[in-house]
């Protein structure tokens, strides 16, 4: 790859932030470790051997029928029935943690929720479910969410704030009131009130975040459209006749890239942070599915449960440190009076 | 001057280094000079070769420790060693019997102090002076720095005040405790020339009141062979020649002496055909900025950058602009080429283009480029030379493929006498003088017929400017091409315009055949900046 000095320049001082640095390998591979959270935390075995036939079911669906069960529904490979018609013909390969987010572990030593034990590591919650595999689960969903969340507020705000900058004028004065009147309405309440007038899913909580994500990053871009756009280099590109969209996108975005992509990092932890309070407070992602900021309720309401609060608190924490320490190094990387290399 | 005078300043075999994260940086390089009582000494040299380093090393006003001097350097003042002394030391020095001149006399003054504060901190600093004693001292300071109106006003505050007036007031806060040396780094670069002749006259004038050695750094030989007793010139941070100032204007022994003396820009333009047809011209063009609006947004004030201005460039003539800083002359380029919209019509090639639109201006682009002053911005970082050439190609030849825009960019690299095995590397591995040539392929390989050069020497070192000037010189003849060439600087502009317009605050003061406005200027203003760029001296406006 042909990296210009520039680049080179900046990709050693991310690197000569050590904290940074080993931040983003960690984070790296928890996010591809929960990319397959199937694999790691399922009720399914990963591979079965049947009756000299191998079988998937984390990918496939088999009726009980398959095994020499007595039902046409999905195999219950947890059901001690299932598991002795299969041991007796073959084998199974179970992933570390034997729970899904969603399964609900009947054999407790004691009333949900249960404390860790060498089954369920982090113990379980108010309604029996396996502590460990939700916190993958949900790390899986907040940073996913995080992530869209960000590219799509990133595209609609670089695009709003170009535009402002580069053409100025009414375009500029207009946008600039509206984005003023709409950053100060209280969002967290219009959130609120969204997430009770919708069925909150995945994708409405992102459309619903996104009506106000999407301002933060119009300022800086706009403020360096706005410097960049009497460069001498945009003259010249003018003169040459070159059309407005080619000059923006050549010449003037790659300046305000540097801005966007030290914002990013913490843009994206705003995101996490948004979407963890509305599950905390109930307003979130649909009852069942895997939330850190549920986890976190289910903590405030168990407090005779440590883990529960503990495990949501030291994941959040952990995820949100990571990032920041990231933003940092992003931040260093971008700055050109530092030098400490 | 007596040759027998005591030695003030001796510097000898002095060397600094820069530590910068990658290596370690020689800026300067064994020099040694003396400077004696009343002497005038001038350090020569291009841009980064060591000279204001000498200088504030004189002052022990470097970033030490990341600057650090070598084991060997000596600088002895009155007999008084200054290197590695501490700032303890150095304050009874500096300001005191050493004072100071910088280049920019904006970013030079505190905006947020008034005049008699700015000049009256020396004096309570190093004299312990009272407030009725610096008041009246700051008084007699102004008169000698020929501010007399300035009296008046003592609580003006910097931005009050013109370029020259600051540059004055900064000479008055240097000479307040009488030093014995005065170190003016770049005194008038600054400043325009009608100005720059005023304040050299005033630095003789008083340095001869006052019998004061002088330490000039400039990159201007004009200055140098007017006001230098003794000449030394630097390169890459050696002191490579050094000599009594009529000694080596006459007989330099260095070759880069030789080159730098021989820079100055000289030639006559070629003689185009005298029929030649008229390729641009403009009546009556105004371009208003407004700078102040009633409630209801109906503008009060206007700035008026240009005001009225006709012109007629003929092809392959060259048409020069001169005025000072703010006389609108790159605005009047600039309306030109339809980068900003004016008033008044534009005629290109037979039609009236002052309403198209950008739509209908795309086409025409081609045939009408600009050069800008400042090679480092006018290239964009983050793109390869052959791309930056290419992209007016991609606009106005669709018919190229690849292969074909490669070959055009090869082309226009080899007529700017650069190599075309280099359009793969980006600008910042250029000198200016390159980049300016690859800005200059820019607006060469779409074959314009009409060039604005908006300073496109004004930027570079005096050497690189007769290469640049040169070259245009050579592609005007080659292409048949109409210039309109914006400068300040006469001698640039002598050798290159058929035509000149004289242009003072948005209107033309003087137009006609270069040859004779330079041989016979009639309007006042441009005797007085013809000879305040030519002959350093200046009438006092009676």
């Amino acid at each position: 790859m042909n990296l210009s000095p520039i680049t080179q320049r900046r990709l050693a001082q991310f690197k000569a932030n050590k904290r940074g640095f080993w931040s983003f390998w960690i984070f790296l591979t928890l996010l591809i470790l929960c990319l397959g959270a199937e694999f790691i935390a399922n009720d399914k075995p990963l591979l079965v051997g049947f009756d000299n036939a191998l079988y998937t079911p984390v990918f496939n669906n088999y009726p009980e029928t398959t095994f020499g069960g007595d039902f046409e529904t999905e195999a219950d490979y947890r059901d001690p029935y299932v598991q002795e018609l299969i041991n007796a013909e073959g084998w199974m390969v179970w992933p570390p943690i034997k729970f899904s987010y969603d399964t609900i572990n009947y054999d407790l030593p004691q009333p949900a929720p249960s404390p860790p034990t060498i089954d369920n590591i982090f113990g379980t919650d108010d309604q029996g479910r396996d502590v460990a595999a939700r916190v993958i689960y949900g790390f899986r969903i907040s940073v996913l969410f995080g992530l869209i969340l960000t590219l799509i507020s990133s595209v609609i705000g670089i695009t709003a704030g170009a535009f402002q900058g580069y053409y100025g004028g009414k375009l500029d004065l207009i946008m600039q009131r509206v984005i003023e009147v709409w950053s100060s309405l209280p969002s967290l309440y219009i959130l609120i009130i969204f997430s009770a007038m919708f069925i909150p899913g995945f994708w409405t909580l992102l459309a619903i975040l996104l009506l106000f994500s999407w301002v933060s990053l119009v300022d800086v871009v706009r403020a360096e459209f706005l410097r960049t756009r009497n460069f001498d280099y945009v003259k010249a590109a003018n003169a040459l006749g070159v059309s407005n969209l080619t000059i923006m996108r050549r010449h003037v975005l790659p300046n305000a890239m540097v801005a966007t992509l030290t914002l990013m990092p913490f843009i994206l932890t705003g995101s996490i942070t948004a979407l963890t309070s509305l599950d905390f407070l109930g307003l979130g992602l649909p009852p069942g599915s895997a939330s850190l900021g549920e986890m976190l309720a289910q903590g405030k309401n168990n407090l005779q449960a440590p883990w529960l609060g503990i495990t949501a608190f030291v994941s959040l924490a952990l995820m949100l440190s990571l990032l920041t320490f990231i933003g940092e190094a992003v931040r260093d990387a971008f700055d050109p009076r530092k030098a400490n290399l | 001057m007596s040759k027998t005078a005591q030695k003030l300043l001796t510097v000898q075999n002095l060397s600094v280094d820069f530590k910068t994260p990658e290596r370690v940086f020689h800026a300067v390089k064994d020099v040694s000079f003396n400077i004696a009582e009343g002497q005038t000494v001038a350090l020569v040299g291009e841009s980064g070769s060591g000279k204001s380093v000498s200088a504030l090393s004189i002052m022990q006003l470097l970033p030490y420790p990341l600057a650090s001097h070598s084991a060997k350097s000596s600088i002895l003042f009155n007999g008084e060693e200054l290197v590695g002394k501490k700032d303890d030391f150095m304050r009874h020095i500096r300001g005191s019997q050493i004072g100071m001149i910088f280049q920019e006399p904006m970013s030079a003054l505190n905006p947020l102090h008034t005049i008699e504060k700015q000049i009256g901190e020396v004096l309570r600093l190093h004299q312990k002076m009272n407030d009725t004693q610096t008041s009246t001292r700051v008084k007699e300071l102004l008169d000698m720095v020929q501010l007399p109106m300035m009296k008046q006003r003592l609580n003006a505050y910097p931005h009050e005040l013109s370029g020259g007036q600051r540059q004055r007031v900064m000479i008055a806060m240097a000479l307040a405790n009488d030093p014995e040396l005065l170190i003016a780094d770049e005194p008038t670069t600054a400043l325009d020339v009608t100005v720059q002749a005023e304040i050299l006259e005033l630095l003789e004038e008083l340095q001869q009141e006052l019998n004061m050695a002088m330490l000039m750094i400039t990159h201007d030989l004009s200055i140098v062979e007017k006001f230098a007793d003794h000449v030394c010139v630097m390169k890459d941070g050696e002191l490579v020649e050094q000599d009594q100032t009529s000694k080596i204007f006459t007989t330099p022994n260095h070759i880069y002496s030789k080159r730098l003396l021989g820079a100055l820009p000289k030639g006559k333009p070629q003689t185009p055909k005298s029929d030649a047809q008229n390729v641009m011209a403009g009546e009556n063009i105004k371009v208003h900025f407004p700078t102040q609006k009633s409630f209801f947004g109906k503008v009060t004030k206007w700035v008026k950058a240009v005001d009225g201005i006709d012109i007629e460039i003929k092809i392959g003539h060259t048409l020069g602009v001169v005025g000072e800083s703010g006389s609108g002359k790159s605005t009047l380029g600039y309306a030109l080429l339809r980068l900003l919209n004016g008033q008044g019509n534009i005629i290109f090639d037979g039609q009236d283009i002052s309403r198209f639109t950008r739509k209908q201006m795309t086409p025409l682009r081609s045939d009408i480029q600009i050069v800008f002053q400042d090679p480092f911005s006018a290239l964009s970082p983050r793109m390869s030379v052959a791309s930056i050439i290419g992209e007016g190609l991609k606009v106005h030849r669709p018919d190229l493929n690849t292969k074909g825009r490669d070959d055009l960019v090869v082309e226009s690299l080899k007529n700017v006498h650069l190599d075309p095995d280099t359009r793969h590397r980006y600008p910042h591995e250029f000198s200016g003088g390159q980049r300016q040539r690859i800005a200059i392929a820019r607006a060469m390989v779409l074959h314009p017929k009409f060039v604005v050069l908006d300073e496109p020497t004004s930027a570079l070192d005096v050497s690189v400017q007769v290469e640049i000037i040169d070259l245009l010189r050579e592609l005007q003849t080659k292409h048949n091409l109409a210039y309109l060439f914006i400068s300040h600087d006469l001698r640039v502009i002598r050798a290159m315009a058929h035509d000149l317009i004289i242009m003072k605050q948005g209107k033309v003061v003087e137009s006609g055949k270069a040859e004779d406005i330079f041989q016979n200027p009639q309007a006042e203003y441009t005797k007085t900046l013809l000879e305040a760029a030519l002959n350093l001296k200046t009438q006092k406006a009676a």
